[in-house]
């Protein structure tokens, strides 16, 4: 699902070609289908909130789609105005209060921010329980209600208000195992499938006069001097592993492992790094921020931290289970 | 006067002009927050492994009432801006940008003690005490978020960039 939905779905929407209208009698995943589909292919502009802890933003979207590749710009509407340029290669934010702008590269990985795979709905329906709900109404428009719920305790669930007419995502919760939501996405008003001039893609506030920030080209070439391997002892059922690399990281300047574990819907990133001798002792157990846990375990001489948008549970399993390959 | 605020940290300003900053520096929480993060900017823009203009800290709190006992302890502490030194650039300053700046709120932190205030309302934090796993969390957090498909974290680092600190 797209639930990046959040601004995922919601984010990565691809414009210009309408995508195909929703039928009466579409399943759950026909709709999650639909709601991927619309996030590719359609243009739209609006205002949206999203709400985490116990904060609320609220956001004013552009996103269009030319040539295949999407441009959208997100613009804070409390506070400074701050704003995002994001293109398939690079995001800038703009941080007029901080006379900056802030640019970085994206990595080849996160182009298109996905979303849901349709390719692997079937098999997610192994570890969710996915169904209609009602429709209803959001900034609006009549939506339909998917609900995404998880068999067992390992992941979130998700209650999502497709566009009716179009597909795409309206509203988002993120829901704890007990249905409760844990954090919400929606727009307040939106224009889907609408011309978007180049100009309203354009940063209101003027690059000039700030100072830019650029990353540097991220070397992962630290891959060579790959050390040893890594594996999760125990995964709740479904998660796999879909990547793993070497990679420094640059706020950290460290070089880690970094394996990236997923059930297709929610993904738990394990790093392996092995501290200096006298180095600070490095987090060890559970913690959270918002509906985000982290678990830290020592193995042998190593350092492992698994993080994800998962529950504290699954962190602790994967996490605590890490062992070097054979 | 944030245009002075940077000649300042470059220690261009005559004397007087300095004064001047470093009163305004003594009354406006506001921009001390702003002077804060000018210099973890340029710390990290610089790479450097201490505070950027070693003494600013000292010669601010000097300015201010109730600060002087602590100003040893007034400048960014040393092992979180090594941490920073090595960094790409815009990595540090997004993850700053989208975690709220929370390498600045260390014990110690000039604008705590030159204002003797609570800090401001935090945005997002990981439920440690320990600054220093906050920061690793942070970082991987952000690595983490280039990888996953799915989530409301999609667009969560970018809600929080636009939106962090607004509190204040």
């Amino acid at each position: 699902m797209n639930i990046r939905t959040g601004v995922g779905a919601a984010l990565p929407l691809v414009g210009a070609l309408l995508a195909a209208p929703a039928v009466a009698g579409d399943s759950a995943h026909d709709w999650l289908v639909k709601m991927d589909q619309a996030g590719r292919r359609l243009n739209y502009e609006g205002a949206f909130v999203y709400q985490h802890g116990d904060r609320l933003e609220a956001m004013r979207i552009v996103h269009k789609v030319a040539n295949g590749s999407v441009r959208e710009r997100l613009v804070a509407l409390n506070g400074a105005a701050r704003e995002i340029i994001r293109t398939e290669r690079e995001v800038l934010c703009y941080l007029p209060d901080e006379n900056s702008v802030v640019v970085e590269h994206r990595k080849a990985d996160s182009l298109g921010f996905p979303a849901i795979r349709p390719e692997r709905l079937p098999e997610l329906e192994k570890y969710y329980q996915m169904r209609l709900g009602k429709t209803g109404r959001v900034a609006g428009r009549p939506a339909q209600v998917v609900i995404i719920l998880a068999r067992d305790g390992y992941r979130y669930g998700y209650r999502l208000w497709a566009d009716q007419e179009t597909g795409l995502p309206l509203k988002a919760d993120l829901l704890a195992d007990d249905e409760k939501t844990i954090e919400q996405f929606m727009f307040a008003h939106i224009n889907i499938g609408v011309a978007i001039p180049a100009s309203a893609l354009a940063p209101s506030t003027p690059g000039k006069g700030l100072t830019w920030h650029r990353e540097r080209a991220v070397e992962d070439s630290a891959a060579a001097t790959q050390p040893e391997r890594w594996q999760a002892g125990r995964l709740p059922e479904g998660f796999r592993l879909s990547k793993r690399l070497v990679r420094k990281v640059p706020a950290l300047n460290k070089v880690v492992e970094h394996l990236v574990y997923s059930d297709g819907l929610a993904t738990v990133s394990v790093f392996i790094e092995k501290p200096e001798p006298g180095a600070r002792p490095e987090m060890l157990g559970p913690s959270r921020m918002g509906a985000v846990h982290a678990f830290g375990a020592r193995v042998d001489d190593h350092h492992v931290t698994a993080v994800g948008e998962v529950p504290a549970a699954t962190v602790a399993l994967i996490g605590g289970s890490m062992a070097p390959l054979e | 006067m944030k245009e002075k605020l940077s000649a300042f940290m470059d220690n261009e300003l005559g004397e007087l002009e300095e004064r001047r900053v470093l009163a305004e520096l003594a009354t406006d929480a506001e921009l001390r927050v702003t002077w804060e993060r000018y210099h973890l900017v340029r710390a990290v823009i610089r790479e450097e492994g201490v505070a950027p203009v070693p003494g600013l800290s000292e010669r601010v709190a000097r300015q201010l009432p109730d600060a002087a006992p602590a100003a040893a302890g007034a400048r960014v502490p040393r092992p979180l801006l090594r941490a920073a030194a090595g960094l790409a650039l815009a990595a540090a300053v997004a993850a700053v940008a989208i975690f709220g700046l929370q390498v600045l709120r260390q014990p110690g932190q000039p604008a705590q003690l030159a204002a003797g205030k609570t800090p401001r309302a935090e945005t997002a934090r990981w439920n440690t005490d320990r600054p220093e796993h906050e920061t690793t969390l942070n970082a991987y957090l952000v690595e983490h978020n280039e990888f996953a498909p799915t989530g409301m974290g999609g667009m969560t680092p970018y809600a929080r960039v636009v939106g962090y600190d607004r509190e204040k």
